[in-house]
């Protein structure tokens, strides 16, 4: 007979195995390896999006520690490809403030790579309802659903970089991390997969049992 | 000694089930859905277009169709998505909005057309079913982004095996666009606002 105690450790384990395998086979997140030779606010440990009861869609990337003061370059960066290339930004430094701001380039032939120079969006192109806001360890990215032109592709990823603004461009110095790092670069899917929620009958059953 | 044993064991107990309810609450985690319509219509490909409107051959053409996926199997969530569908089908009639029900499933290794008939039927006789297979089927499911996980599926498996599937469902239009995405479980009672509050949509 297995004792109570000895169930705990266990079903961690279970549990763990069973999330990781959901997680990477999710399109809607991208798990990050953590790299201890980055400062905590500079390392990614995960991106995930959801639809938010008032439609929005939320790009929660998640650090493994966060900063109220420090190098002013420092970004927390959110690449788009949906037609075009989108990067939208907010200062590391809590005490930064969080204004988002919104640049955009063409698709180019090799979209693994974060191009060095943007073009910042018209004031009249910025997606209405575009914001985001401080969460623990990280940022939310907020985009209106009615951006999304669901016919299409999507794909995303995250970064910390070192990064200048000039006018309305902005030129990235640095990268320090990539949410996707070690995997070939951003994914694209069928933007309605944004919407999708799995249902998952056998495993909710199993743990029920 | 007996007490404290019995103590020991209900702490475990409780321990045992915080955990079960973390696990439940991270599997459930993330289920917030909506219901979105959108501003730009998905034009369905013509043989996915062709291959639903067989379902209700000879009925009205100008007829809109709701969209469901799953399989006669599954005992959580496919029944409620049914009877959703149905319900809806019903407030679409009491509004005199023309629309068809169709359940497509993605495992037509069981779900053969006389196990497809008697599940929708149990449902309503206002429901169609659609039944494709391979290429077929993946073509159908890439068109509307389904996914589906088999589970223990193998040739020494063929009756008792699990699929995960997404519950997103869709209502097409006549002309056959896809004009609103919403979840199958969660979200039929603002189709059924939508029926009511916006008709202009339905006469487009």
């Amino acid at each position: 007979m297995i004792r109570p105690g000895a169930l705990l450790p266990l079903l961690m384990v279970f549990s763990l195995t069973v999330s990781a395998m959901q997680i990477d086979a999710d399109p809607r997140t991208i798990v990050s390896f953590m790299d201890k030779g980055l400062s905590p606010e500079l390392d990614i440990l995960s991106v995930a999006t959801d639809i938010s009861p008032d439609n929005h869609l939320v790009f929660q990337v998640k650090t493994r520690g966060e900063r109220a003061r420090g190098e002013a370059a420092d970004h927390l960066l959110l690449r788009i490809l949906h037609e075009k290339v989108y990067v939208l930004l907010v200062p590391i430094n809590k005490g930064d403030g969080d204004k988002v701001l919104m640049y955009e380039t063409t698709l180019q032939s090799d979209n693994t790579l974060l191009p060095d120079a943007w073009k910042a969006l018209q004031e009249n192109s910025l997606p209405a309802g575009l914001n985001a806001r401080r969460i623990v360890n990280g940022a939310e990215f907020i985009l209106p659903v009615d951006w999304i032109d669901f016919a299409k592709d999507f794909g995303f990823d995250a970064y910390t970089v070192s990064a200048q603004v000039q006018g309305d461009t902005l030129e990235i110095s640095r990268v320090h991390d990539q949410a996707g790092k070690g995997r070939g670069g951003s994914s694209m899917f069928s933007a309605i997969t944004l919407l999708n929620k799995l249902c998952t009958p056998q495993r909710l059953r199993s743990r029920r049992d | 000694m007996k007490y404290i044993s019995k103590i020991r064991s209900r702490i475990y107990r409780q321990y045992f089930s915080a955990m079960l309810a973390i696990l439940l609450l991270a599997v459930s985690a993330g289920s917030e859905a909506a219901t979105v319509l959108l501003r730009r219509p998905i034009p369905l490909l013509p043989e996915a277009a062709t291959q639903l409107n067989q379902v209700h051959t000879g009925k009205d053409p100008r007829m809109w169709q709701l969209v469901v996926f799953g399989f006669a199997h599954c005992k959580d969530v496919c029944p409620a998505s049914l009877a959703n569908l149905s319900m809806l089908v019903k407030a679409a009639a009491a509004e005199k909005i023309r629309i068809g029900g169709i359940f497509v499933t993605i495992d037509p290794d069981r779900d053969t057309d006389a196990v497809l008939s008697q599940y929708t039927k149990a449902f309503g006789t206002d429901l169609g079913y659609l039944r494709l297979e391979g290429g077929e089927l993946e073509r159908f499911k890439a068109a509307f982004s389904v996914e589906t996980a088999f589970y223990t599926k193998n040739a020494g498996n063929m009756l008792n095996y699990q699929v995960d599937h997404s519950t997103t469902a869709f209502l097409i239009d006549p002309a056959g666009n896809i004009r609103v995405i919403f979840d199958a479980l969660t979200d039929a009672t603002d189709i059924e606002d939508l029926f009511r509050r916006n008709r202009t949509l339905f006469e487009s």
